[in-house]
């Protein structure tokens, strides 16, 4: 069970240090990741909370991804 | 396979989200207090230099990487260690000193190329702050060594380097033995992200630390910046009401 705890700390860490750079700015960044972990805050059934590491790693990957793509669809725009 | 060191130089710019702006005395973009990153290009080859060595395990010897500027350069360095460079070298400039010109950069790159003794420089092909695109071929030109400007693939044969390179309305692909000077282009590659674990993992790794004095070779500056201004604000359009509007009004501008 400890081991599953350090994941979804470390998890939450990452996310929280990839949305320093969000668009829409850190504090509604914070705000919505906060409310999303508190909200399995309860969750003790272990399937039920390797889903949400799962899916907390998605919306990980789908952050990165949405940061290289602005970077390069402006270097695009730039120097083409 | 020949063994390949490779050196990455890499430039702290002004992060590409920020909107520059010109500072009171329009003599420079104002930069103090401005988020700044690795310049996009460099990520690129610090990661095409990262690729090298997970598809040739063994090949890759070392990668540094090697940055000139003010303190916070550090940054950048640390950034280029978190996504997989070994070890760096920070040429230290003062804080408030003018940019180095690509001739200044590229003189003394030759010097830590001389001394880091590495046989691939792979670097952007530009920085997205001063856009000059001219430190990689002087560097190349001032070694002695062959270049291969603008890559979107690289690929190594035992020495023999083969790079395809984008050019106007096509691609051209060269080949050459190392050691070579390579500057990469945006479609070389998609640059992973720097993970916090590993920006703190890069806290551990080496950087050299040298002056600028100590190199014996280097040029001044010798563009004198006259001023810097914002382009001028777009003239609004105006409508017109009809076709018959239209061509009066493009007769009025003599267009007709």
């Amino acid at each position: 069970m400890s081991t599953l705890r350090h994941e979804v700390l470390a998890l939450y860490k990452d996310l929280l240090y990839l949305g320093r750079r969000y668009p829409l700015g850190y504090p509604y960044f914070r705000t919505r990741c906060h409310a999303a972990f508190a909200r399995n805050a309860g969750l003790t059934d272990e399937s039920a909370i390797r889903q949400g590491i799962e899916r907390a790693a998605f919306v990980k990957r789908e952050v990165e991804a949405l940061y290289s793509l602005t970077k390069y669809r402006a270097m695009k725009k730039r120097y083409g | 396979m020949a063994s390949l060191r490779i050196l990455v130089p890499v430039k702290r710019a002004i992060d590409y989200a920020v909107r520059p702006r010109v500072n009171s005395a329009q003599t420079a973009v104002e930069t103090a207090g401005v988020r700044h990153s690795m310049n996009p290009f460099d990520e690129i080859s610090v990661e095409e230099a990262v690729k090298l060595r997970e598809k040739h395990k063994s090949a890759v010897e070392d990668i540094v990487a090697v940055s000139i500027g003010p303190p916070k350069t550090v940054e950048a360095l640390r950034t280029a260690m978190a996504i997989g460079c070994d070890r760096s070298v920070h040429v230290e400039t003062p804080e408030a000193a003018d940019m180095l010109e690509p001739l200044q950069a590229a003189k003394i790159l030759k010097q830590v190329v001389e001394r880091e003794k590495p046989n691939l420089i792979i670097m952007g092909k530009q920085s997205i702050d001063d856009d000059f695109s001219q430190t990689g071929q002087m560097l190349a030109g001032l070694l002695g060594w062959g270049q291969a400007y603008g890559a979107s693939e690289i690929s190594v044969d035992g020495d023999t380097l083969t790079v395809r390179r984008e050019v106007d309305g096509g691609t051209d692909v060269v080949k050459g033995k190392l050691p070579m000077v390579v500057m990469a282009d945006l479609r070389l590659n998609t640059p992973r992200f720097a993970t916090l674990p590993n920006i703190m993992k890069a806290k551990k790794k080496k950087v050299d630390k040298m002056k600028l004095e100590d190199f014996k070779e280097r040029a001044e500056n010798r563009l004198k910046t006259l001023k810097v201004a914002e382009p001028p604000v777009r003239q609004g359009g105006g409508t017109v009401e009809n076709v018959d509007g239209l061509i009066s009004r493009l007769k009025e501008l003599g267009a007709l």
